[in-house]
């Protein structure tokens, strides 16, 4: 095999679903692949803790998976349910190129990692792919136009931070950890309530439209 | 002193091909209107020499003495195994050249004065031949500048119309700014190393940068290779057919034949080059094909593929080096061969398709594709010929395009399979993928112009009454196409030639077999497959033979031919898939009373905007003419005093400069 | 050993196809709850198209004649040299199975299939033509760059030596998932282009041979169903060599589970068929893409290994 360890296989799969994620347009099939790719991060994470036999990456790898890769997208899918939005079609690039600019993203943090990271194995012990992961988000967030797909494109941003963190610096204490993951998810919940808000005020939620708001 | 210049058999054959060619410049030039069937006996006598002598001549040096020099250095000429390939080139195309022309002039008689086009044309072939022999830079320049001018005025040729004079007028200012960049960086090279001689020039290193660009742009400028093959599209079409398919077909190849022999036989070297090499190849391969599907004029279509062809030709040339870098003989085996064996391949079958639209071009008098069609049922040996063509450019199988680029394939596998670092492993799958999808490209441009041209019903009333060529056109073209098809089927033995090339790349391992494919046992089997199963439907069908009867159109009876595809409705797909580039619309206007549901009349048109020309050249020379409008306004003010005046300042100017010490 | 591989080449090339293309249609009728004709109906097609005369278009020429002659001799000899069910390539042409002659044989075929297309003058020759251009243009890439990640993880550009000396796990399951993808669209299957219409919207390959009839029509039906063995057969091969135990079975074993899995697959793919719905002409290659970074991660698989 690649001597890819367990953790570095489950952070490749991570970007997989990502790069996946650019090339798919419906909401719905988008918010799968974030729930999939936070669940392979929470199994990184559960690996890991594990590994050392440390009780609070077990906690941090539940408090995760039930808040970041259930009660996020489901809350997102009911907010995209109430606006009544289905696809995203992107401002810039088409899917197939996003899908190539997504693959780019990989390659990119592959071939980077071993120049930031003194490791053996390829992908320097995941810290490639949560490279990759950041670049993926913001090229979501850089091409897509509707405001909830840029808050998707946040949390895959928030992915790749935590994958780094947990791959290299062997995680932050838990407490910070806990604090970032309820902030995101009150992020989340505001970001959710003001998109039904701007949905009813101007009737979409299309951010290149918003320029208007400056005349 | 007979000796002195005689040196190696080739020499006799080498003269014997000046000779008679210079007895066409001579001749022709003093009687400019006569028609005689001499000039192309003598010119095909000519390339006959030329490509015998290629063939079994062997190598050596000669110099003419003394009292003819030239400068810096005097007339050195120098034959190797690499010069002997392109002269091989240039022979097969002359004497293919010499069958069609006569039957082509004839369609131009009027227009064209035949015995200056005779003297010029020779003049053109000697200087090519020239140009590849020659040993040291002066030579080479002085043949360079007599192969510029001599093409121009067979470009210029037929100079009654405007667009003809414009596209000539381009062609020369293009050919000399390129001619400018060697200049420098053949005067830069002199400096470094103190001798004109080519094979003193070793450089490597960092000091080799900047004559290795200079002279890379230069023969890039020539060669037509993006980006600069802005006057590849604007001369060819303007040319006459044979002129075109000889310029495309081998001037090309002789800036391709200055690349190998300066930048990649050792001699100027340095880290980057192949990573140039194969990647403006593989742009150029691209951008040649992309603009290629969208061109309806056949001349300017063939003219964006020999770009496309370039492209590919440098890929290999990138291997070479890239292969030499990485100390892998393998690789650098396999991308010299790909290249120089691309170059005769594309020589061959480019004059074979020019010499088609020749044909084409005299009997319907318009080379606008939309207007053609049919033409199979009127001239059947073009139309085969053309196909064989088309096939050999599309690299299909058994014939030699395919050859040359499945060594391309191989080099470029066999560095992603070797190279020390990933990156370049991975960059080297990359560009097979690449490869293969301008390849797919090709194929679809060819299956227009072959489909849109010869099959189908007629377009017009022109293509209707299409005859076939001559029986000279005819000839030289069927001579090209079994020069297609047997160096697809010998390419083993055409590779041993190759080989003798390689042994002086200077690399340590002997050329081992490169070839692994069978191919007279591959073609003979498909062929063997196809005739079998023709003769058992040939015996099905005796009870029930083929009715003809109209195509099929729904029921509502024969249609006109104007309701078959158009070319641009074939490529519309892919224009319109690859449209950021060139901002592809399409403008669709109907009319009548009512014109959504019952139009009058429809009108489709579509445009592209080449935005090379119109962001970068464009502004470039506007740019150039308003600077010169600035200073040469003011300096011509139309006073002698002044000039004199000026005169005397730059005199003293210079004295001062040269008297300082 | 020979002996016993013979008989396999006639069955692979006579047989096979044609209860292939069988099960597809009957799998799919199953699925829109029809009874749907039996499996062996493509059989009983060709023969009687070969009995029955042919129309041929006064506007074409001798090419399209000739061209479905071409385009069975390419597909019959792809059959025989790309290992699809299992069985290599026999001796004397073993050398000459190079992926990229392979690849490019193909092309002659399509060149010539096109070319018949237009022959005829008519507005859906020239249709079929333009879309497979397009489609081939987008498929041939992804082909290439996928059967190069396999050479490249097996050390050999020979087909029948790849599937001999096998390949790293990784690489097979992504190159036979982008395999699968390119074979829908090369193939011109749903969700690319619906093979059992003839409207004008969802017409690919259809629309490229609907002039021809009888005879002709025999031969260009027979040469689609050895390419669709073919491109399903290479997707099943890739996956089924993933495991060691496949290669070290004898040769019959190895046929024998080849077709199964082709079958399995050619199953796998009316189902998929009944559920989904062609796409939009525009979206195909958005849905293409996926293929092409299949393939593309592919390589990066194989290139990092060594």
């Amino acid at each position: 095999m690649m001597n890819l360890s367990d953790i570095e296989l489950f952070a490749v799969a991570a970007v997989v679903a990502a790069v996946w994620m650019c090339g798919v347009t419906t909401i719905t099939r988008l918010l799968w692949g974030l729930a999939m790719q936070t669940t392979m991060i929470a199994v990184i994470a559960a690996l890991h803790g594990i590994e050392i036999q440390s009780f609070k990456y077990l906690i941090f790898a539940g408090v995760l998976l039930i808040i970041k890769a259930v009660a996020t997208p489901v809350f997102l899918a009911w907010i995209a349910n109430k606006i009544e939005v289905k696809r995203d079609k992107g401002t810039g690039l088409n899917p197939a190129l996003t899908l190539f600019a997504g693959c780019g993203a990989l390659a990119l943090g592959y071939f980077i990692a071993p120049k930031i990271v003194q490791s053996q194995s390829g992908t320097a012990g995941g810290a490639g792919m949560a490279i990759a992961l950041i670049l993926i988000g913001m090229i979501f967030m850089l091409t897509k136009k509707l405001a909830i797909s840029q808050v998707i494109g946040f949390l895959v941003l928030e992915n790749g931070i935590t994958l780094y963190a947990l791959t290299q610096t062997h995680g932050m204490p838990l407490m910070v950890e806990m604090g970032i993951i309820f902030d995101v998810l009150v992020g989340v919940m505001l970001a959710g309530l003001v998109m039904f808000r701007l949905n009813r005020s101007f009737e979409h939620i299309d951010v290149t439209k918003f320029r208007r708001l400056r005349y | 002193m007979f000796n002195d210049i005689f040196l190696g058999g080739f020499s006799i054959y080498c003269g014997a091909a000046f000779l008679l060619w210079a007895l066409v410049i001579v001749f022709g030039f003093i009687s400019k209107k006569s028609q005689s069937a001499l000039f192309p006996i003598l010119i095909g006598a000519g390339s006959l020499t030329l490509a015998a002598g290629a063939a079994f001549g062997g190598n050596g040096s000669f110099s003419l003495p003394l009292p003819l020099f030239l400068g810096g250095a005097g007339f050195q000429f120098l034959v190797d195994p690499l010069s002997r390939i392109f002269l091989a080139i240039i022979g097969l195309v002359g004497i293919a050249a010499a069958l069609f022309s006569p039957g082509y002039l004839h369609h131009l008689r009027g227009r064209v004065s035949i015995g200056f086009f005779w003297a010029v044309f020779s003049a053109l072939l000697v200087s090519m031949a020239a140009v590849v022999i020659s040993a040291n830079a002066i030579v080479f320049l002085f043949a360079w500048e007599i192969m510029a001018i001599s093409s121009f005025a067979l470009v210029a040729s037929d100079n009654e119309s405007h667009s003809v004079r414009k596209a000539a007028v381009t062609y020369l200012v293009a050919t000399r700014a390129g001619t400018a960049f060697l200049m420098a960086g053949f005067l830069w090279a002199y400096k470094l190393t103190g001798s004109w001689t080519f094979s003193d020039w070793r450089i490597s290193g960092a000091a080799a940068i900047g004559p290795a660009l200079l002279i890379f742009i230069g023969l890039a400028t020539k060669a037509g290779c993006w980006p600069f093959h802005l006057w590849l599209p604007i001369a060819h079409p303007a040319a006459p057919s044979p002129v075109s398919a000889v310029m495309s077909g081998v001037m090309l190849k002789t800036a391709i034949y200055a690349m190998i022999r300066l930048l990649v036989m050792n001699l100027i070297d340095f880290p980057a080059l192949g990573a140039i090499f194969l990647i403006i190849g593989g742009i150029s391969a691209f951008w040649g094909v992309l603009f290629a599907l969208l061109q309806h004029d056949l001349k300017r279509l063939l003219a964006y593929h020999s770009v496309e062809n370039i492209g590919i030709i440098l890929m290999g040339l990138g291997i070479a080096v890239i292969g030499k870098q990485i100390n892998n003989p393998l690789v650098a085996q396999l991308g010299l061969a790909g290249a120089v064996f691309h170059s005769f391949n594309h020589a061959m079958f480019k004059s074979l398709l020019f010499f088609g639209t020749g044909v084409v071009d005299a009997r319907t008098h318009t080379r606008e594709i939309e207007k053609l069609g049919g033409l199979i049922k009127f001239m059947p040996f073009t139309t085969a010929c053309f196909i064989i063509g088309s096939a050999a450019i599309c690299a299909l199988p058994p014939l030699n395009g395919f050859a040359s680029e499945w060594l391309v394939y191989c080099g470029l596998f066999t560095i992603a399979k070797s190279a020390p670092s990933v990156i370049v492993r991975f960059g080297g799958v990359l560009m097979m993928g690449w490869l293969a999808m301008v390849g797919a490209m090709a194929l679809a441009c060819f299956v227009k112009a072959v489909s849109v041209v010869f099959l189908g019903a007629p377009r017009s009333s022109e293509a209707e009454r299409a005859k076939e060529g001559t029986r000279g056109m005819v000839a030289g073209q069927i001579l090209l196409a079994l020069v297609c098809v047997s160096a697809g089927l010998l390419a083993p033995q055409i590779l041993k030639k190759i080989n003798a090339i390689l042994a002086a790349f200077s690399l340590s391992a002997a050329s081992q077999n490169l070839w692994t494919i069978p191919m007279p046992l591959f073609a003979v089997i498909f062929i063997l497959t196809i005739t079998i199963i023709y003769f058992w439907m040939n015996v099905i069908s005796r009870k029930h033979p083929a009715r003809k009867f109209i195509t099929w159109e729904c029921g509502f009876g024969k249609t006109s031919p104007r309701s078959q595809y158009t070319a641009t409705s074939f490529v519309q797909p892919i224009a319109r898939m690859f449209g950021a580039i060139y901002h592809y619309a399409v403008h669709v206007e109907l009319t009548g009373k009512d014109r959504r549901h019952f139009p009058e009349k429809i009108s489709a048109e579509s445009d592209y905007e080449p935005y090379l020309q119109t962001k970068f050249y464009s502004p470039l020379l506007r740019l150039m003419r308003k600077i010169s409008g600035l200073f040469l306004g003011r300096l011509q003010t139309g006073s002698i005093h002044q000039y004199l005046l000026n005169m005397v300042l730059v005199l003293m100017l210079l004295l001062w400069v040269v008297f300082r010490k | 050993m020979k002996l016993i591989i013979l008989p396999l080449y006639i069955i692979n090339l006579m047989i096979i196809p044609f209860l292939f293309m069988g099960i597809i249609r009957k799998a799919k009728a199953l699925m829109q709850n029809r009874l749907g004709a039996s499996v062996f109906q493509p059989f009983y097609d060709f023969a009687k198209l070969l009995k029955k005369g042919e129309t041929v278009s006064e506007t074409a020429s001798c090419i399209f004649l000739l061209a479905p002659k071409i385009v069975l001799s390419a597909a019959l000899i792809a059959g025989i040299l790309i290992p699809w069910s299992g069985i290599p390539a026999p001796q004397f042409l073993q050398s000459a199975a190079n992926f990229i002659l392979i690849i490019y044989m193909l092309g002659v075929g399509k060149f010539f299939s096109m070319l018949a297309a237009m022959d005829a003058g008519s507005s859906f020759g020239g249709l079929g033509a333009s879309r497979e251009a397009y489609i081939s243009i987008l498929i041939e890439p992804i082909l290439l760059i996928g059967i190069s990640a396999l050479a490249l993880s097996s050390g050999s550009m020979n087909m029948s030596e790849i599937f001999a000396k096998g390949f790293s796990p990784f690489v097979g399951v992504l190159c036979g998932a982008a395999f699968l993808i390119a074979a829908l669209a090369e193939l011109s299957r749903l969700p690319v282009d619906d093979p059992t219409t003839h409207l004008e919207l969802t017409m690919i390959h259809e629309a490229m041979i609907l002039e021809n009839s009888g005879r002709n029509l025999a031969l260009m039906e027979y040469a689609s169903a050895i390419r669709a063995c073919i491109f399903l057969g290479l997707s099943a091969q890739t996956f089924l060599r993933v495991s060691p135990l496949y290669k070290n079975l004898p040769v019959l074993a190895e046929f024998i589970i080849g077709i199964a899995a082709l079958f399995i697959i050619g199953i796998f793919v009316a189902v998929v068929e009944g559920f989904i719905v062609r796409l939009n002409w525009r979206r195909v290659p958005n849905f293409i893409a996926f293929a092409a970074v299949l393939s593309i991660l592919a390589a990066l698989v194989a290139v990092a290994k060594g």
